[in-house]
């Protein structure tokens, strides 16, 4: 008797921080949400900030943090896929790796700001790509790389032996039954991470800051060597220097919504990637 | 005719002794079965003769194994050749998360047969040889995992005879199938027999001795006797295989 009440007073008080998570996440989007949704319209989403963004939309800051994200992606994914497969399929564990896997791990623990500053100082200034799309966009591929790798690692390692065995049984090169098997089969683990790094990237302010971010241009980037808006830039921007608070924060709570359904659309896709790879899942 | 000829085979992982200076002559287009007690290295002996050991941290292979008079250990052979010509079985069906149609292909595609009309002929006649023709013909392009266990593993000897082998291993590869299942795959090892030269490693003594015209005994890596079947099932010449087949331990 004793025990048995014992127990449903931990399961009550689990449940209850359970749920309280869920009431967190709930109060958030509700309150960015219905402050949010109230300015949203078409004209929010495709015109250019007007009179000191106190009205118009916010067309370029979306526009800004799509290249931008393009830009890390373009770079992340080729390089952090090859490393994963590298480390996975073509080294043993040994010492050497352990510390490739470790510097991987610790690379994902730096704080954002510090990659803002590394990427001023690299590809801002020692490689002349000015505050740019190109300098931003590698900063953020710095940052979501370590994720591509761990995911391609983790979505490999979880590829049976014996599909690779079959394989080398018929005469299949290490490299050929990689790409044909070993790939296709970790594929959908490694498009998860992929797609959840995107959302990450497209989130992160303090990266972009120094290297790629400006608060207000009236222009569309005509290169990649512009400078360009992006929506969390643009909503730390009017929430600290804006001048009219009564008109730019509505403005900053609509972008900031534009922003949580990116990253959300992001989460449900990879959500929807992993439960129907789970479902074909037959080995 | 002898199709492999083992000469002296040791083999260790690290400082461990798993294969004592086996020898034998394996004749072409019969079946020979290894037989022997968990552990005694069969599974590992046959894995030196398409050199499936290669994989293994820590393997010291030391001895010949020819085929055809070639030996597959000497440096200038090509690997992957060898187990084009030496194909597997394994215990477990192991086919491809692909289609069936795919499973068969893709041994065909990376020896560089690109010709779209003679894979699809292999592929059908790889099924037909492996009894499964008939009850895939519908399906082919079905995710292979939907076949039944027994299905699976003919898949997998389809497989490996797309690719043209001359020897087919099999390391207990009706462990995992049910009596009905076994039956069938004896009877098809039975066929393939007439074609290729296999080696089955079997747990199951009347299974080696329904399906094989040579039997070799291993016990705790040594290779205790090699004969025709017949002969050691009726007349083991060593004390310890006769005590093995009639079952006083295993």
């Amino acid at each position: 008797m004793e025990k048995t009440k014992k127990q449903e007073i931990i399961f009550a008080v689990i449940k209850i921080l359970a749920y309280l998570s869920v009431v967190f996440l709930a109060t958030l989007l509700g309150y960015i949400f219905f402050r949010g949704f109230k300015v949203i319209n078409i004209r929010f989403l495709t015109d250019v900030p007007r009179n000191g963004i106190t009205e118009g939309g916010i067309f370029p800051a979306i526009l800004g943090t799509f290249y931008l994200v393009l830009v890390s992606f373009i770079f992340a994914v080729p390089i952090g896929i090859l490393a994963g497969v590298y480390i996975a399929e073509y080294t043993e564990e040994n010492r050497f790796t352990q510390f490739i896997r470790v510097s991987v791990n610790i690379l994902s623990g730096v704080p954002s700001i510090v990659f803002g500053l590394f990427g001023l100082a690299i590809f801002v200034n020692k490689m002349h790509f000015g505050v740019s799309i190109l300098s931003g966009g590698l900063t953020l591929g710095i940052l979501i790389l370590p994720t591509v790798i761990q995911a391609t690692i983790e979505a490999l390692r979880s590829v049976p032996y014996s599909f690779r065995e079959a394989s080398f049984g018929i005469g299949a090169t290490k490299w050929q039954t990689v790409k044909n098997i070993v790939l296709p089969t970790g594929i959908s683990g490694i498009l998860t991470g992929i797609i959840l790094s995107i959302g990450r990237a497209a989130g992160e302010t303090a990266p972009i800051l120094f290297t790629a971010a400006t608060f207000y241009t009236g222009r569309l980037p005509k290169s990649i060597f512009d400078e360009v808006m992006a929506l969390p830039y643009l909503i730390y921007g009017l929430m600290t220097t804006g001048t009219f608070p009564d008109k730019q924060i509505p403005i900053a709570y609509g972008a900031s919504t534009i922003l949580l359904l990116l990253v959300f659309t992001m989460s449900i896709i990879a959500i929807i990637i992993r439960l129907k790879s789970r479902r074909n899942r037959k080995w | 005719m002898v199709k492999i000829e083992v000469k002296d085979l040791k083999l260790w992982f690290g400082n461990k002794k798993i294969l004592k200076e086996i020898s034998m002559s394996i004749p072409e287009k019969s079946v020979l079965a290894i037989i022997g007690p968990s552990g005694c290295g069969k599974s590992t002996f046959l894995r030196s003769l398409n050199r499936m050991n290669d994989f293994i941290k820590g393997v010291k292979i030391e001895g010949k194994v020819y085929l055809d008079g070639k030996n597959i250990y000497s440096p200038d052979v090509n690997v992957f050749e060898l187990r084009k010509k030496v194909g597997m079985v394994f215990q477990k069906p192991n086919p491809f998360p692909k289609t069936i149609y795919e499973n068969i292909a893709y041994g065909l595609k990376i020896h560089g047969i690109k010709d779209k009309k003679m894979i699809q002929e292999t592929v059908e006649k790889s099924l037909r040889d492996a009894n499964l023709w008939n009850e895939v013909k519908d399906k082919l392009f079905d995710n292979a995992f939907s076949l039944s266990g027994g299905q699976q593993q003919r898949l997998c000897i389809a497989r490996a005879i797309a690719i043209k082998p001359e020897v087919i291993l099999m390391d207990e590869p009706t462990s995992a199938l049910d009596p009905i299942a076994t039956k069938r795959f004896e009877n098809l090892v039975e066929e393939l027999k007439k074609d290729y030269t296999i080696v089955i490693v079997t747990h199951n003594i009347q299974q080696a001795a329904r399906v094989s015209q040579y039997t070799a005994f291993l016990y705790v890596g040594e290779l205790i006797e090699f004969n025709r079947t017949e002969k050691i099932f009726t007349a083991p010449e060593d004390k310890r295989t006769e005590d093995y087949i009639t079952g006083k331990f295993s």
